[in-house]
């Protein structure tokens, strides 16, 4: 917490293919650390919060990269840049929910070389944690967050069990609501996963937000043509209109049939570990029409346990939400 | 200036720990470009202050507390009269004040050493 600036030393490795680097993650496990974009891993290092023996730079792996076309939709790699997602005109043409947010996280600098895995893999933003408390996120037996004096403005609503934490990604959101599978390579082999199953909530896992292992890496996200250029809404509300993480955000996928929603997928990000999806709120406005947009931000609050300083999140939530529906677009 | 200390700047503290909650620019929050009015309009009314015996006047703090008054009065204003008495205003009290809720922060107390 004192040191700052000053990293501890690290073995550095910069792996050219995806099997050397599965065996570089498998050899070092938790030990080890993969970097992709490297913009949040330096300030773990410089705090000195998070000391890895070796950082595994995926940088090099010419085929985690690039946006193709693929058989069941269009494929991301997991080491593309936000500023390419948010600027390619396939994503922005088909997927606009995906654009949309990753044009809202950070700062353009920042943009220019984040990657998409690297949003989804980060770690949570609750500050006890990153301050080095020994709290459950750090293996820890205690939250700080729960307190009535805590500083919790920015932690969770629901599903909050042990850790207050929550997402803090963008991104996270509009891939639960395209449906996205994320492909994960490890020793074992490939696997494919769920992007509502890829992230975690402390009830299954309270020091990660995602269910990717040590010895695994993220190599692309699938977007299913199910959703392809229904109408979409992404709004991120945060204390400032850039370089900021969100308070609360709402990623909003609607297949209208006329006036009628006939298919919805509402996700909001910043009040769980995990984004949230509304399966109740879902299903109430199936087969009606834009005017159930109120009723629908209300239902979405059920539930929501308010900490003594986040109570603000409810209404934030509320409305969001109203306005997600009232204004999606395709 | 004074746009940081009306809106976003803090020093906040955690009392559990003793902690600063805030640290770097990413969470102290200064205001970046796409946080400015897009239009910004100041003026000098000049005067000799007659305390000093060359009759000058600081140009570097003063302007953060009129500006901050400004946008404060502006808030107040936008929320039909609710009154913060502090600063910063952030998002999470304006959020609490239209809807009705309580402020998560004390009310104002006289300081008591």
């Amino acid at each position: 917490m004192i040191i700052r600036d000053v990293m501890a030393g690290f073995e550095f490795y910069r792996p050219i293919t995806r099997p050397e680097a599965i065996a570089l993650c498998h050899r070092f496990g938790a030990d080890g650390w993969k970097l992709a974009g490297g913009n949040d891993s330096l300030n773990w290092f410089k705090d000195r919060i998070k000391k890895p023996t070796a950082l595994i730079d995926l940088s090099r792996i010419a085929d985690l990269t690039g946006i193709r076309e693929s058989d069941a939709g269009f494929e991301i790699g997991a080491m593309t840049t936000l500023r390419t997602i948010a600027e390619d005109t396939v994503i922005r043409g088909g997927y606009r929910l995906l654009s949309d947010a990753a044009a809202k996280v950070a700062s353009p600098q920042i943009r220019a070389s984040a990657t998409i895995g690297g949003n989804l893999c980060q770690h949570a933003r609750c500050w006890y944690y990153r301050a080095g408390q020994p709290c459950y996120r750090a293996g820890g037996h205690h939250c700080f967050a729960r307190a009535d004096e805590s500083v919790n403005r920015e932690h969770a609503l629901f599903d909050a069990s042990l850790c207050m934490a929550v997402t803090p990604s963008d991104i996270a959101p509009a891939l639960v609501a395209l449906d996205a599978t994320l492909a994960i390579d490890g020793p074992a082999g490939p696997r494919t996963v769920d992007a509502a199953s890829f992230f975690v909530g402390p009830d299954v896992d309270v020091t990660n937000l995602t269910s990717l292992h040590p010895d695994e890496i993220l190599v692309a996200i699938r977007l299913p043509r199910s959703w392809k250029s229904a109408f979409f809404y992404f709004e991120k509300v945060a204390d400032r209109q850039v370089w900021d993480f969100p308070l609360v955000n709402v990623a909003v996928s609607l297949a209208m049939t006329g006036d009628v929603i006939s298919d919805a997928r509402i996700v909001c990000g910043g009040i769980g570990a995990r984004p949230k999806r509304f399966p109740d709120v879902e299903s109430m406005i199936k087969g009606k029409g834009r005017d159930m947009a109120a009723a629908a931000g209300q239902l979405a609050t059920t539930g929501a346990k308010p900490l003594s300083g986040n109570g603000y999140k409810v209404p934030l939530l509320a409305g969001l939400v109203t306005r997600a529906l009232r204004e999606a677009w395709a | 200036m004074g746009l940081g200390m009306a809106r976003l700047e803090h020093r906040v503290y955690d009392p559990q720990t003793g902690l600063p909650a805030n640290v770097g620019l990413h969470q102290a929050k200064p205001p970046t470009w796409l946080d400015l009015p897009q239009r910004l309009s100041a003026e000098t009314i000049e005067g000799k202050d007659p305390d000093n015996p060359f009759g000058m006047k600081g140009v570097g703090e003063p302007p953060t507390g009129a500006a901050a008054a400004a946008i404060l009065c502006a808030i107040s204003d936008g929320l039909g009269g609710t009154l913060f008495n502090r600063v910063p205003v952030t998002l999470d009290m304006i959020v609490n004040a239209l809807a009705g809720l309580a402020p998560p922060h004390a009310p104002l107390q006289p300081h008591a050493y």
